[in-house]
C-alpha cells in the first residue's frame, strides 16, 4: 500500500471513529430556567432541552412554590412544531405534553412559563416527573433534569424592576454534528492540499 | 391430609357460649396445658388455623403442628405431621389455602422451610426455604402468623434480621435497630395456574419503629400492589413524624391493623416517658384514611385489629397486671363499647387477635389466667343489641399532620436489582410493544435473560433496545414460547430504565379461534369466597414470565435481581381503557404521539384512540389523549408529593416475584 494511500485510511479510520463518537447518543436534558424578580412583576422562565434525538414525545412535571408563584401562561416552545398541551390547574403543579410526530432534534426552547411573583422568597422549579419517547420507535428514552430556583425580591429590593431570568441556551441543531462537519472539512481540505487523498 | 378429630377435639369445648355483652357471646375454643396458638382466621370467620403442642411435654417443640378448625361444624382437621417444629402458619381469606413454615435443622444449620396446603385437594407443595446464608444467621420468624390472601396465592412472611442481636435487648437509650421484611411471592411453579392478582385481598401489614423515632407502615396492597416496590432501597417512608417514644419493645411491633383494601389503618402510638412538651406526649389509638391521620382515642392498647372491610376496631386494654378486656368501636372512634366486661380470661395473650371481613368475630389465643395452659377464645357478634357505648368521642383531636398523603403505604428492604416484565391490555389483531424494564441498575455489564409467553396468542415480530441499551449488544432468540435474550454492554448499565421492548403482533379473534387459545383461563375459585364478585375468574389473561434471568457487572460479578413476571389481557373495545393507546395501563405523551400517528397513516388505527367515537383516529384525538396525559401526570404527582423521603417512585403494575427469587444472595 502507498504510503499515502495509507494516510488517507487512516484518516477516514480517525473521522470514522470522531462521527462515530458524535453519534454516541448522550442523554436528553431538560432544563428549567432559573431567576429572579419583583414581587407583583411578572417572570418567564424558559423550560429547555439538550441533546434532543428523534424525541417524539415527552410528559413533563413541574413544581413550585404556590406561595411565591401563580402561573399566568405556559406557552409551546420555538422548538415544538408539533401538539402542545398544558395543565396548570392544581397550584404548585405544571403539567406539560409535547408530541411531535416528525420528532425534535437539538437543543433549544420547549415551553415558556410565565409567572407573577406572589411575595419575597425562594422557590425551586422542579422537574418532578418527566418520560419521553422516540418517534420511531416508541421507546422510553433516558432523561437527565435540570431544575432552577427562583428568587422572589421584594419589590423596593429589586433594584432592576426587572425580571432576570438566567441565560437559556440558544436554539440549535446538533451543534456537534455541525462542529464534526467543520472539522472534517477541514482535515479532508488540509489533506487534499497535500495530496494525502489523490 | 388426615382429618384429625383426636385429642384435641375433644378440647373443644361443646360451645360453652356466655353472652358476655350486649349483643356479643364469648366461646372458649381450645384449652390445653401445653401450646396452643392462633394464627389465622378466613375472611368469612368459619375457619381458623391454629398451632398446638401435640406431645404435652413443654420441653419439646418437634411436635409443634397445624391445625384447622371448622367454627361452623367443631371438625379439626390436623394439618401438619412431622417430626419438625412449625413455627408459623397462616390461611387464605377464602379458607382454602394454608401456608406453615417449619423449622428444620439440616446439617447441624436451622432452616426455615414453608410449605402450602390445599384444603381442597389436600395437596402440599413446598414454596421455598430459608437459608441461614441467605438472610442472615439471626433470621427469625417475627410473628407466628402468616398473612395469606383472600385466594392463597400472595404469602406474606414476617420476619425479623438483626444487625446486632444485642440491640434487640436494648434499653430506653437505645432505640431498636430492626432489619425486619416481609418476604412474599406468588404460588408460580410451574404447572399451576399463574395467580390472579387482581380482586380483594387481605394487606401485609407491620408497624414498627426504627431509631429515628418513626412510624412507618409496610404495606402489601393488592388492589395497588404497584407500590409495593415503590421505595428505594434504604429509604423510609415516612407517614407521620410523632415525636413520641415508639417504644423498645423487645423487638415487638407496635400494634396496628390494615383494612383489606387497604386503605385504613389503625395504629397506636405510645407515650414518651421523657417527654417535656405537650407535643411529645401525643399517644393513643390513631386511624390512617384518605392521607390524614386522626386521633380517635387515647388509649395505648397493646393489640389492635380492623376488620376487613375497615368499619369495626377491636383492641384490649390490660384490665390488671394479668388480665384483657376486649373493647370495640367504629373506625371513627365512635360506639367504643367494652364487649368484655369482666376480662378475656387471659393472663397474658401471645401474639394477637383476628377478625374477620365484617368484624362479626373476635379470636384471640393466650396463657389462661392461672398459668396454667392456653386458650383459644372466640367472641361472636350476635347481632342482637348494639351494646352499651361506652363513651363517643366527639370533638376528635385534630390529625397529626394532613400533609402525609398516600394511597398505600410500603417499604421494603429491596436492595436489589429488579427485572420487571411489562403489562399490557391488547384488543385481538392489534400490535404490543412490551417493555423488560430494569430498576436500580448498577453497571450491567451483561444480562442474559429466557422470557415466556404465550405463543398462541402472541407472534414476536421483533426485539428491540431499550431506553438503558441504546448503546449495547442486544441478540435474541425465538424458540417455541420461549425468547432468549442477551445484552452485553462493556460501560455498564446503570439506573432505572428499560432493557428492551418485544414488538408483539396479538393474534386476531380467527386465528385465536383456530389455534384455541383461551388463555389462562384463571381457576374458579368463586365458590369458595364470600365475595364472588371480587374474585371472579378473569379469561383471556396470558403470563409473560421470565424464567431465567442471570446478570453480572462490568467487574464480571454475579448481580443479585429479582424478577417480577408481567401479564397480557385480551380485551374488547368495550374494555379498552380510552386513550392509553399502548395498553401499558396508563395514559402518557406516547399514546398521543402514536394516536397523531395514526392520524396521519403512519400506523394502523386503533379504535382506543378515538376519543369522540367518530369512528376515526384524527389530531383531536391525539390532542384531546395529550391533555388526559397532562391531568394524569398531575395525579400522580400529587401523590407522590406527599411521600416524604421516599424519592422517586416506581410503578409496577402487576409486581409478582418469582417463587424463590427474592432473598436468594447472588
Amino acid at each position: 500500500m502507498k504510503p499515502t494511500n495509507r494516510i488517507g485510511l487512516n484518516v477516514l479510520l480517525c473521522l470514522t471513529l470522531f462521527f462515530l463518537l458524535l453519534t454516541t447518543a448522550s442523554a436528553l436534558t431538560v432544563k428549567i430556567q432559573g431567576g429572579s424578580g419583583a414581587v407583583g412583576s411578572e417572570a418567564s422562565l424558559a423550560i429547555s432541552v439538550k441533546d434532543a434525538k428523534n424525541l417524539g414525545s415527552m410528559d413533563l412535571v413541574i413544581a413550585y412554590d404556590p406561595e411565591i408563584l401563580k402561573v399566568k401562561k405556559v406557552e409551546k416552545g420555538s422548538l415544538v412544531k408539533g401538539l402542545f398541551s398544558s395543565n396548570t390547574e392544581k397550584a404548585g403543579v405544571i403539567a406539560i405534553g409535547i408530541v411531535d410526530s416528525k420528532g425534535i432534534n437539538g437543543d433549544g426552547e420547549i415551553a415558556k412559563i410565565t409567572f407573577e411573583v406572589l411575595k419575597a422568597g425562594e422557590s425551586s422549579l422542579e422537574v418532578a416527573n418527566v418520560k419521553a419517547y422516540d418517534v420511531e420507535s416508541h421507546v422510553d428514552i433516558q432523561v437527565t433534569a435540570e431544575n432552577g430556583v427562583f428568587k422572589a425580591e421584594k419589590a423596593e429590593e429589586a433594584s432592576t424592576q426587572t425580571p432576570t431570568p438566567t441565560p437559556t441556551p440558544e436554539e440549535k441543531k446538533s451543534p456537534g454534528f455541525e462542529i464534526g462537519i467543520a472539522v472534517a472539512g477541514l482535515v479532508l481540505a488540509l489533506f487534499w492540499r497535500k495530496g494525502g487523498l489523490r | 391430609m388426615h382429618r384429625w378429630v383426636g385429642i384435641l377435639a375433644l378440647l373443644v369445648l361443646a360451645c360453652s357460649v356466655t353472652p358476655v355483652s350486649a349483643g356479643w357471646s364469648k366461646e372458649v375454643l381450645l384449652e390445653s396445658d401445653y401450646y396452643l396458638q392462633v394464627v389465622g382466621v378466613s375472611d368469612d370467620g368459619n375457619r381458623i388455623v391454629y398451632i398446638a403442642d401435640t406431645d404435652n411435654n413443654d420441653a419439646t417443640t418437634w411436635d409443634w403442628e397445624v391445625f384447622m378448625m371448622d367454627l361452623e361444624t367443631g371438625e379439626v382437621t390436623r394439618i401438619t405431621r412431622n417430626v419438625d417444629q412449625e413455627v408459623q402458619a397462616g390461611i387464605s381469606g377464602d379458607g382454602n389455602v394454608i401456608v406453615y413454615g417449619t423449622k428444620v435443622v439440616e446439617n447441624g444449620e436451622t432452616v426455615y422451610k414453608y410449605y402450602t396446603y390445599t384444603v381442597s385437594s389436600g395437596s402440599v407443595r413446598f414454596l421455598r426455604d430459608f437459608h441461614k446464608d441467605v438472610l442472615d444467621e439471626h433470621y427469625t420468624p417475627s410473628h407466628s402468623s402468616i398473612l395469606v390472601n383472600t385466594n392463597g396465592r400472595l404469602i406474606s412472611i414476617p420476619y425479623n434480621r438483626y444487625s446486632d442481636y444485642y440491640n434487640l435487648y436494648c434499653t430506653y437509650d437505645f432505640r431498636i435497630y430492626r432489619d425486619s421484611g416481609l418476604s412474599f411471592w406468588r404460588d408460580d411453579a410451574a404447572g399451576l395456574p399463574i395467580p390472579e392478582i387482581k380482586g380483594n385481598h387481605k394487606v401485609e401489614e407491620d408497624l414498627t419503629s426504627d431509631n429515628q423515632q418513626t412510624l412507618y407502615l409496610r404495606v402489601i396492597d393488592e388492589l395497588n400492589l404497584e407500590t409495593i416496590f415503590t421505595t428505594n432501597p434504604g429509604e423510609k417512608l415516612y407517614i407521620v413524624y410523632c415525636g413520641a417514644w415508639v417504644g423498645c419493645r423487645l423487638g415487638t411491633p407496635l400494634p396496628f391493623s390494615v383494612s383489606f383494601d387497604g386503605k385504613r389503618v389503625v395504629f397506636v402510638v405510645y407515650p414518651d416517658p421523657y417527654a417535656e412538651t405537650a407535643e411529645n406526649i401525643r399517644k393513643g389509638i390513631f386511624l390512617y384514611e384518605n392521607g390524614a391521620i386522626t386521633q380517635i382515642s387515647q388509649k395505648t392498647p397493646p393489640f389492635i385489629r380492623i376488620s376487613g372491610d375497615g368499619s369495626k376496631i377491636f383492641y384490649v386494654e390490660r384490665l390488671g397486671r394479668y388480665s384483657y378486656k376486649l373493647f370495640t368501636m367504629n373506625s371513627d372512634g365512635s360506639g367504643e363499647m367494652a364487649i368484655d366486661h369482666n376480662g378475656v380470661g387471659l393472663s397474658f395473650i401471645t401474639e394477637s387477635m383476628f377478625t374477620n371481613y365484617d368484624g362479626s368475630i373476635v379470636v384471640l389465643s393466650g396463657e389462661d389466667g392461672d398459668f396454667e395452659g392456653y386458650k383459644i377464645l372466640l367472641y361472636r357478634d350476635t347481632g342482637t343489641d348494639t351494646g352499651t357505648v361506652l363513651s363517643d368521642i366527639t370533638g376528635k383531636i385534630p390529625a397529626i399532620n394532613q400533609q402525609f398523603h398516600s394511597n398505600s403505604v410500603v417499604f421494603m428492604p429491596l436492595d436489589q436489582t429488579v427485572i420487571e416484565f411489562g403489562s399490557v391490555e391488547a384488543l385481538p389483531g392489534s400490535e404490543v410493544q412490551i417493555p423488560v424494564k430494569v430498576r436500580y441498575a448498577d453497571k450491567i455489564g451483561a444480562i442474559s435473560l429466557l422470557l415466556n409467553y404465550p405463543s398462541d396468542v402472541l407472534d414476536v415480530e421483533d426485539v428491540i433496545a431499550g431506553s438503558l441499551t441504546q448503546n449495547s449488544m442486544l441478540e435474541y432468540n425465538v424458540e417455541g414460547d420461549n425468547i432468549s435474550i442477551g445484552i452485553v454492554d462493556s460501560e455498564g448499565i446503570s439506573g432505572n430504565g428499560s432493557l428492551l421492548y418485544i414488538r408483539f403482533r396479538v393474534l386476531s379473534e380467527e386465528e385465536l379461534a383456530n389455534k384455541g387459545g383461551k388463555g389462562n383461563e384463571k381457576e374458579d375459585t368463586s365458590k369458595l369466597s364470600l365475595k364472588p364478585e371480587q374474585i371472579a375468574p378473569v379469561k383471556n389473561e396470558f403470563d409473560l414470565i421470565i424464567l431465567e434471568a442471570t446478570v453480572t457487572n462490568v467487574d464480571e460479578e454475579e448481580v443479585e435481581v429479582v424478577t417480577i413476571d408481567g401479564n397480557l389481557r385480551l380485551i374488547t373495545e368495550e374494555e379498552a381503557n380510552k386513550g392509553d393507546v399502548n395498553g401499558d395501563g396508563e395514559i402518557t405523551s406516547v399514546d398521543a404521539l402514536l394516536a397523531l400517528q395514526m392520524s396521519v397513516g403512519k400506523l394502523e388505527p386503533n379504535m382506543i384512540a378515538d376519543m369522540n367515537d367518530d369512528g376515526k383516529v384524527k389530531p383531536d384525538d391525539a390532542l384531546k389523549i395529550l391533555k388526559i396525559a397532562n391531568e394524569q401526570m398531575v395525579g400522580q404527582l400529587v401523590k407522590q408529593k406527599f411521600r416524604v423521603g421516599i424519592g422517586t417512585s416506581v410503578g409496577v403494575n402487576v409486581g409478582v416475584s418469582q417463587a424463590g427469587k427474592i432473598g436468594q444472595s447472588g
